[in-house]
């Protein structure tokens, strides 16, 4: 694996690329498990210039021909951030809206929460730096409809039909070029949106313009009306232009001979067909690849519950497997908006290499982010204009980055600047030693890097004993050691290739897709056999409707049903609560009331485990609000093959030994060069490991195995 | 111990006095300033891992939508170390608590021991009212009280006699419900079953209740057990060493951002309140001064509030520095650590026996009234001494008096239930000198305001939105305006039965403006009972969708048949409504800032497009002139009708001198309304600093009363 | 940090400032920022006497020639000495709280309870302060400095 050089008779077989918001990263696996990098510009205005540019990078460094690179492929793979950007630049299409009437200023209302979700804790607490979100849809393009459904599902007013057409036709004389309805209710209920939007299409048949229509019961059918409404509209806004751009690019791929279909991954993990994806459920790809990745890792080694942290130049990312499923956020927040879609759970501080360190001038705190140098200007010794000293100056002042190959030599680190903005920043106002400042930065960020891993953990009530961490990102094995250190972890494991491993990760996705859908069933204290009875059927009832979904839909994706795994969920919760835990069930149907008790024992075990016995109110009945499907099937992968192990001593790639600041001295430390090392070698701390991409910094009393497949174990 | 809490208690409170000082040294901070960070990095994380659990495990609607909820750490004599995010008006109210069975000997009598749980919803003791529901435990590492831990939530449930826990009718504390004065609930860290029981057959809904006691429990333990683990690695002499230097860092830092952003002065706001009550009508005032020393000193007089009465409007004390110190976080210490070290470098006086210091405990403290307008007040205070030193981004006018509805009955789900609509925890902003105040998106009590979904709500309530919206002009005008805040309009469904009650003050502005800007709008509740709505959804005329511009005649009144009925001010104790009845309630909006002819035209111009403002307030109060048909504002127009309101300004003014003149013949002949003439009658009497200066303002003689 | 510009702490006074920019200026304070803006309103008033403090919108302190500190508008109207409530020399109309022009009907206070006192500077007829208060209130009397050196 940690060959990136490509054999000649090797054949491409899988492709990712991530197109970012400055590069597009394209990362190529053959069948032996080698893989090679292409790195090109993005290109925002046309995004397939940037994503074929990246691949015929690629392409060139495996020594192969535009007919044997692209007939080879089985899968291309894809993941961007176009949504995001979108969103973010306000730069989308011109929906109208259709509300339920009493609802029109609900998009400029948003909630409370919107104002403030994204802001710092400090900033949180300091009301003044609180903003609304922009509206994606202003309110001179929303109409009220007559109509009405209640919390049971009832019709209270019916559909007014006739304002409906009337709504249509004044939003279509404003400009509209989409439509979205939003009717309270819908997701229990959805006769009233449905009924909405064929009258609405009609109307705009009328007029001879074929009118898109979203309906919130569709986008996102759940609970909670703004997250609804903010799904659909974002579907509405940021759809369109995302889906002809994967068109666009799938069609260069098969102008060059691709004959597969533009795999695209999702943010609740999980790649599926450009041709079929919703804009929505691809807008947060990035983080997934390493989730994606850490669960392929725990598949090869046999480890069902992992941590990934990914170390980036401005934030750090943890999520978990968990009994080898990756935890789902169920109330994610994207480009400040709220919405009610399954995506992948990550936990991000900003805390990475380009973090910036300061004194509080008032009460001569040492702070430590979240505000960052990123890569521009970027840290002071990179000497493009940087004068706030960051986390990677002090790992350049304490020895353990190596100015001359600093991402493989193509930025020449200064560390004179390094230390003059250390001593004149924090070692002088604190009155301490550079080295014990730059010391001081390093401790202060690791300790927040491992106060995430643990609060993580410690709040869905697992045990760090149970997990593997995995550290990776160009910082990650940097700082692995000191945010992993005294955690009572079973592994902690980084790879030659951590710079690289969230497009590994994707690489090794399968196709996947999660449906979920809201049922109203309630369990009172006092519920009789007949009534649970009833519960038990309508809640399997609601799986087989979901399951039907999903066989059909990835049937058209090309896979055969029988290939097709499924996984069932019920989101269940006490009586009257507001939060609900996403229980597996250990059964796919239930027929009996035996069988809802499975389901609502398997509830109580969680709930016990992760909030204590004590906390434990089935007094209070029980609640199942919503249920979900996970369907996924396999996909070829980036293959990693085992090698024999050799002899222990590491001698062979050791490079040289330098001075590197441990325990509050410099102290003579071996330098390797970690594409030398082989499967079978032993580090002993202090030792310092360098690689083009990055650098594994091992402290005293610290050890490191490298295994068959060449990931690194740290010990001790 | 060596020597018994309340001693220790006494004796640093003595040291305090003498010394100013709650650490003599910041020796460990100065000799390692890094690991005094990381440690604090540390007790952060446990107060906030558990505040994000007790969210997921709570019951009560305020708790999860809104947040109401906060986890602290507590030195053993009961200050506070470290506090999550949350209800900030806690940061020391669980420490009065605290204190409060220390100075009362619970060592001794009751005893404290590992696992005890102690729960308090007396306000007298500690807390807001009695829907601020505390749980407090001790926590020892080898046989030694090393400190206490405490969570708390808003319940919104009490058992009081009106539904929701916050009537607006309530004359004493008998009829507030369910209040336990620091009771023990829980021991060997197990909650006590007769507990339960008296929850369970005390209150409409109990459920919210017990579930949160269970989300503070397992809160208390997980912080507990984090601290415990972090005792075991520095030891407990460093522990305790370390932990009060966070609080005298907080102290010192405390004065130095007064020093540093704040000029020296003396500041003067007022904040108005009151209660209309069968057979009681009063206007109370909240009148704030505050003195900031060049040293750095905060002096806060509030010499000047009306005494308590048998009214709701009215905190407690502990309740009151909760508020003002809430308010301080939010406008000056937010960037600091959140603990004592905060309370203790402000001087406060409350007069004893005052609606903010009540010292009959059978008295209501419901509602706040001027606890919660005196935080607001000072608000304005602090703000004015930002804007003297140049810091314009600081600068804002008063807050919502947030004010919201109850309701209690038999739920869609056959359930009995009682709470509250908690959306006025999303009220409008107050104007800043920078930008309009938000709408919908803030409360004073809750930095972090959210309102919920609709659909959440309808889902743990039977009542139905017909309406929720942006309250048109509801904020302040100025040059830049208020937030504007949520009106809900809600419909009793078919086979409901329900009462609906809304608390808000009586006919007057209760949020002020600052430097010209205008005071928000007057509350007001519409209820109507026996509708034709029926009819009207089945003939299929036209539904409201809003208020509408005229007040006396709302859209929802003129399109739907019912016997109406109006309450300004929405002050509105719960009753009956019948399925089919409807009931309007407004969550309250931000004051507005600087005088509105100098708004920026094309901001009036957005308002009219996004429809949170009128045409006429358009013309009438911001002299803009605003173009029907490309809806621009005409330039010409608007300067022209400028300089005509201006010269009306200097047509309808008068010298303060003549004014004065007028005035005091009224004043002399003691001709005011009836509720200023109460007022005065009170206040003079039991205020010579108010006395004096009413007098010599009106020169009056000395023996002037009412 | 880095000192902000001119026209940020310009544009800031003016009550234009980027609400972003804002943000930045909210998390991490330049110290110097008095005498920055004193020099901004300086140059902005039609008059030269030296501003000592800004009072609040459109007022100030300024020190005269004799070394008398008086409140000033920024349109040149004087009020007299800062130690005395600048609402005594100011124009006053109390405003009925339901006329209509400002708040329509029960968007007002019941006239009972109180009144809008509001105050305009005699000079530019800018509105100064507007006092919800009771019948035969005193003038809020906002802020007395601390000048004495």
């Amino acid at each position: 694996m940690a060959r990136s050089s490509a054999e000649a008779e090797a054949r491409p077989v899988l492709c990712y690329t991530d197109v970012g918001g400055t590069f597009t990263d394209c990362f190529v696996v053959d069948q032996n498990g080698d893989f090679v990098l292409g790195k090109a510009p993005s290109t925002p205005g046309a995004i397939a210039e940037g994503f074929m540019a990246s691949l015929s990078q690629a392409r060139d460094a495996a020594g192969l021909s535009v007919e044997a690179f692209f007939s080879n492929l089985e899968v291309v793979g894809y993941g961007a951030t176009t949504v995001l950007n979108a969103l973010l630049t306000r730069s989308g299409g011109r929906p109208g809206l259709l509300i339920t009437r009493g609802f029109e200023d609900l998009l400029l209302m948003e909630r409370g929460k919107q104002s403030w979700v994204t802001l710092s804790r400090v900033d949180r607490i300091h009301p003044v730096t609180h903003r609304h979100q922009a509206a994606l849809i202003p309110r001179r393009l929303v109409r009220g409809i007559g109509e009405r459904i209640t919390s049971r599902g009832e019709e209270l007013i019916p559909l007014r039909e006739a304002e409906v057409r009337a709504a249509t036709l004044e939003l279509m004389d404003q400009g509209i070029d989409s439509l979205v309805i939003v009717f309270l209710w819908s997701f229990l209920a959805d006769a009233h949106e449905r009924k909405a939007r064929a009258i609405a299409m009609a109307a705009a048949e009328s007029r001879g313009v074929s009118l898109s229509v979203f309906c919130s019961s569709d986008v996102s059918p759940t609970l909670r009306e703004l997250p609804r409404a903010n799904a659909a509209s974002v579907e509405a806004y940021a759809g369109p232009s995302t889906l002809k751009a994967l068109s666009i690019v799938e069609e260069d791929l098969h102008r060059d001979g691709f004959r597969g279909d533009l795999q695209v991954m999702q943010s609740a993990g999980g790649l599926a067909p450009a041709k079929h994806v919703r804009a929505i459920d691809t807008a947060m790809s990035g983080p997934v690849g390493g989730l994606v990745g850490t669960r392929y890792i725990g598949q090869l080694y046999g480890f069902t519950n992992l941590i990934s942290t990914d170390v980036g130049g401005t934030s750090f990312d943890v999520g978990l497997v968990t009994e080898g499923f990756i935890g789902v956020d169920r109330e994610p927040v994207l480009a400040g908006l709220l919405l009610s879609l399954p995506m992948m759970e990550v936990a991000s501080i900003g805390a990475g290499g380009g973090t910036i360190a300061r004194i509080d001038p008032l009460t001569r705190r040492l702070v430590v982010g979240p505000g960052s140098a990123g890569a521009d200007p970027g840290p002071v010794s990179y000497g493009k204009g940087g004068t706030e000293p960051t986390v990677t100056d002090a790992d350049l002042v304490l020895g353990y980055l190596n100015p001359q190959t600093f991402i493989g030599g193509k930025i020449r680190l200064d560390h004179g600047a390094a230390v003059a903005a250390i001593r004149d920043k924090i070692a002088d106002p604190l009155g301490l030693t550079v080295e014990s400042a730059a010391a001081g930065i390093r401790d202060v960020i690791d300790t927040r890097m491992r106060e995430t891993v643990v609060g993580l953990v410690a709040v869905r009530g697992f045990a760090l004993e149970d997990y593997v961490l995995l550290a990776f990102g160009g910082a990650g094995p940097t700082h692995a050691c000191g945010y992993t250190h005294g955690l009572p972890l079973r592994g902690v494991l980084t790879f030659p290739y951590a710079a690289a491993f969230s497009a590994f990760g994707a690489a090794a996705a399968d196709y996947e897709h999660h449906y979920h859908r809201a049922v109203n069933l309630v369990i009172p204290p006092a519920a009789s056999e007949a009534d649970r009875q009833a519960v038990a059927e309508s809640l399997s009832n609601a799986w087989v409707r979901l399951e039907e979904q999903a066989i059909e839909q990835m049937q058209r994706e090309g896979v055969d049903a029988q290939a097709v795994r499924l996984r069932h969920l019920a989101m269940v919760r006490y009586g009257r609560q507001l939060n609900d835990l996403v229980v597996t069930s250990p059964v796919a149907r239930c027929e009996s009331v035996a069988d809802l008790q499975l389901v609502l024992a398997a509830f109580e075990d969680l709930y016990a485990r992760i909030y204590a016995k004590g906390a434990q109110f089935p007094q209070a009945g029980f609640e199942i609000f919503e249920v979900g499907l996970v369907a996924s099937a396999f996909k070829v992968k980036p293959r990693l093959e085992p090698q024999p192990l050799q002899d222990p001593d590491p001698s062979a790639a050791q490079i040289d030994v330098r001075p590197a600041w441990f325990n509050g001295g410099f102290e003579p430390a071996r330098r390797f060069n970690w594409r030398r090392l082989q499967p079978g070698h032993r580090l002993v701390g202090p030792a310092i490991v360098e690689d083009p991409t990055t650098t594994l910094v091992l402290p005293p009393a610290k050890t490191a195995r490298v295994d068959e497949y060449r990931s690194v174990w740290i010990e001790g | 111990m060596t020597l018994d809490l309340k001693t220790r208690l006494a004796e640093q409170e003595r040291r305090f006095k003498e010394t100013s000082r709650y650490e003599p040294d910041l020796q460990v901070k100065e000799k390692d300033p890094i690991g005094f960070e990381v440690l604090f990095t540390k007790l952060l994380q446990a107060v906030t891992n558990a505040r994000e659990v007790a969210l997921s495990i709570s019951a009560s609607p305020a708790t999860r939508e809104q947040g109401e909820i906060i986890f602290g750490l507590y030195t053993p004599e009961g200050d506070s170390i470290c506090l999550s995010t949350g209800l900030m008006i806690h940061v020391h109210t669980m420490s009065r608590a605290i204190k409060w069975m220390i100075e009362n000997c619970y060592q001794s009598t009751i005893g404290f021991s590992e696992g005890d749980y102690f729960f308090n919803n007396d306000s007298f003791i500690g807390g807001g009212h009695p829907s601020d529901q505390m749980l407090i435990t001790p926590f020892y590492v080898d046989g030694q009280l090393e400190g206490w831990v405490g969570g708390l939530t808003h319940v919104t449930e009490t058992g009081a006699v009106e539904p929701g826990a916050m009537g607006s009718s309530f004359t004493s504390r008998f009829a507030e419900g369910l209040i336990l004065p620091c009771i023990k609930i829980g021991e060997h860290d197990e909650l006590r079953r007769d507990f339960d029981i008296l929850v369970e057959r005390s209150v409409r809904s109990p459920i919210p209740w017990l579930a949160d006691n269970r989300a503070k429990l397992t809160g208390l333990r997980m912080i507990r057990e984090a601290v415990r683990t972090l005792i075991d690695q520095t030891g407990s002499e460093a522990y305790r060493k370390i932990t009060r230097e966070y609080i005298e860092d907080t102290l010192q830092a405390t004065r130095e951002k007064v020093r540093r952003f704040l000029f020296p002065g003396r500041y003067r706001e007022v904040a108005w309140r009151g209660v209309t009550l069968p057979g009681q009508e009063s206007l109370l005032q909240a009148p704030c001064e505050l003195i900031v020393g060049r040293d750095g000193s905060l002096r806060i007089d509030f010499d000047g509030l009306p005494s308590a009465r048998r009214q709701p409007f009215q905190g407690t004390l502990p309740l009151f520095e909760g508020m003002l110190f809430n308010g301080l976080i939010q406008n000056l210490f937010y960037d600091l650590r959140y603990n004592d070290g905060t309370f203790l470098a402000v001087t406060l006086n409350v007069p004893k026996g005052t609606v903010c210091n009540p010292d009959n405990i059978l008295l209501p403290t419901t509602l706040w009234g001027p606890a919660y307008g005196g935080m607001m007040a000072l608000g304005q205070c602090v703000a004015r001494a930002y804007f003297a030193k140049g810091y314009r981004e600081e600068v804002h006018a008063s807050g919502p008096l947030t004010s919201g509805n109850l309701a209690g009955g038999v739920d869609q789900y056959s359930r009995p239930f009682g709470g509250q609509c908690f959306e006025f925890a999303s009220s409008g902003m107050y104007a800043t000198a920078f930008m309009d105040g938000l709408d919908t998106a803030f409360s004073d009590f809750n930095a972090e305001g959210d309102m919920g979904d609709a659909e959440v709500w309808e889902q743990q309530m039977p009542q139905v939105f017909l309406v929720r919206e942006i309250r048109k002009d509801g904020g302040g005008f100025g040059k830049f305006r208020g937030g504007h805040g949520i009106h809900s309009l809600y419909m009793v469904p078919d086979g409901i039965e329900m009462d609906m009650g809304a608390f808000g003050s009586p006919p007057i502005f209760s949020t002020a403006g600052i430097m010209g800007g205008y005071p928000a709008a007057a509350l007001r509740v519409w209820a109507g009972r026996n509708s034709n709505l029926a009819e009207v959804i089945a003939r299929g005329d036209p539904l409201p969708s809003t208020e509408g511009p005229d007040p006396a005649a709302p859209d929802f009144v003129r399109m739907v048949k019912a016997d109406w009925e109006f309450a300004h001010g929405q002050n509105y104790p719960a009753r009956a409504l019948p399925p089919g009845s409807l009931f309007s309630v407004v969550s309250g909006d931000g004051g507005g800032y600087g005088d509105p002819l100098e708004r920026d035209p094309a901001l009036v111009v957005r308002d009219l497009e996004d429809g949170t403002t009128t045409a006429r307030a358009a013309g009438d109060v911001y002299g803009v002139v605003v173009d029907e048909t490309t809806v621009a504002a005409d330039a010409a127009a608007t300067t022209a009708l400028r300089a005509l309101k201006r010269r009306e300004r200097l047509a309808r003014g008068v010298p303060a001198s003549a004014y004065k003149r007028q005035m005091r013949e009224r004043v002399v002949a003691h001709d005011f309304p009836r509720p200023a003439a109460a007022l005065y009658r009170d206040v003079l009497r039991i205020s010579p600093k108010f006395a004096r200066e009413f007098r010599t303002f009106w020169d009056l003689p000395d023996d002037y009363t009412l | 940090m880095d000192r902000y510009a001119d026209a940020t702490i310009r544009d800031l006074v003016e009550g234009r400032l980027p609400l972003d920019e804002v943000q930045r200026l909210q998390r991490d304070k330049d110290l110097d920022r008095m005498e920055r803006v004193l020099a901004i309103e300086q140059a902005r008033v039609p008059w030269s006497d030296r501003i000592l403090i800004c009072l609040q919108e459109h007022l100030y302190v300024v020190e005269k020639g004799g070394g008398a500190r008086v409140v000033k508008c920024s349109c040149g109207q004087e009020f007299g000495d800062y130690r005395v409530n600048w609402k005594e020399s100011a124009l006053v109309y109390e405003r009925p709280p339901q006329d209509g022009e400002i708040f329509l009907g029960t968007r007002g206070a019941d006239p009972e309870w109180q009144v809008l006192r509001e105050f305009y500077c005699p000079g530019c007829a800018v509105q100064l302060d507007v006092e919800p208060v009771p019948v035969g209130y005193p003038f809020i009397f906002n802020f007395l400095p601390d000048l004495d050196d």
